[in-house]
């Protein structure tokens, strides 16, 4: 199974979920891949320097349960990468400039979206307890891509896991992050 | 405890989609829906019915994932077509074969 994540605006976390989900499950015993498509190289910098090889950098060659793919925040180079993926799930804050950058992105990617695969809207960096959190069903009505219901919140652990790897995650950060992916992976 | 929980739902879940996906891949009414009912004119073909394991599934969605890489995308016929044209004949068929009818445990023995 192939999951694609994008945005054609920088800095909504592509990168770190891609590596964060990726690890949930490689936590839980599956041969996972993160193909990092960014010429930044920061998914591949983080698994070099910070992971313990649990979660590979893709080979084309090798068979994976599944594979996450983090793409650079461009709208032009995603049709290749859309071919093979089972799931494009749109990383967005609920900040206005996100959301603006969300819709064009869902529109860029429409056209080229394989019939199997399912586009998905994943909410990051949320801050409980505001008036934009609740919003969350409206915002991704506006942007008129389907949301899951699941929702990854502002955490300082996140950041701290591109220095320290998956150990930086608190127990109910690694909740957040599981909840995440079984929701991604079954609805 | 609850992150055991977790972690092993996920398993289950992931195992569960790709069970989909292959499914899905090899369905019979998907397979032949484009495919029209005899060859072209000028074109030979034949359609056939096979099994697949898990892991020849993941195989071809390799190719596939790899052509798409360079910019070509390949449906799951041509990647088997790939696959056959570039498989070299070779002493390792008779390991694969080994192989492949443990997996089966069905063929007869020698």
């Amino acid at each position: 199974m192939n999951v694609l994540l994008c945005n054609g605006k920088g800095g909504t976390g592509k990168t770190t979920l891609a590596v964060l989900l990726a690890h949930a499950l490689a936590e839980s015993g599956k041969a996972v891949a993160v193909h990092d498509r960014d010429p930044q190289g920061t998914a591949t910098k983080w698994l070099r320097e910070n992971d313990g090889g649990k979660v590979q950098a893709y080979n084309p060659a090798a068979t994976y349960d599944a594979v996450f793919v983090d793409t650079p925040p461009r709208l032009d180079t995603l049709a290749a990468a859309l071919s093979s993926c089972s799931v494009a799930v749109i990383v967005c804050s609920p900040s206005p400039a996100d959301l603006w950058a969300t819709r064009d992105t869902a529109e860029a990617i429409r056209p080229h979206l394989p019939a199997k695969t399912r586009l998905r809207l994943l909410f990051n960096g949320v801050m409980s307890n505001t008036i934009l959190a609740r919003e969350l069903p409206d915002l991704a009505k506006r942007v008129g891509v389907k949301a899951l219901a699941s929702s990854i919140s502002r955490r300082q652990c996140y950041q701290h896991a591109a220095l320290l790897g998956w150990q930086a995650l608190d127990a109910s950060a690694r909740e957040e992050i599981f909840k995440a992916a079984i929701e991604l992976l079954t609805e | 405890m609850k992150q055991e929980t977790l972690q092993a739902r996920l398993a289950r879940s992931l195992d569960a989609a790709n069970r989909r996906e292959t499914r899905t891949a090899t369905a019979p009414g998907r397979a032949t829906r484009k495919t029209p009912a005899t060859p072209a004119a000028g074109r030979q073909g034949a359609k056939l019915s096979v099994s697949l394991f898990a892991s020849d599934l993941a195989r071809l969605e390799a190719i596939r994932a790899y052509m798409a890489e360079r910019g070509a995308r390949v449906s799951t016929s041509q990647a088997v077509k790939l696959a056959l044209r570039t498989a070299p004949l070779s002493g390792d068929l008779a390991a694969a074969l080994a192989e492949i009818q443990k997996e089966d445990g069905r063929a007869r023995k020698q």
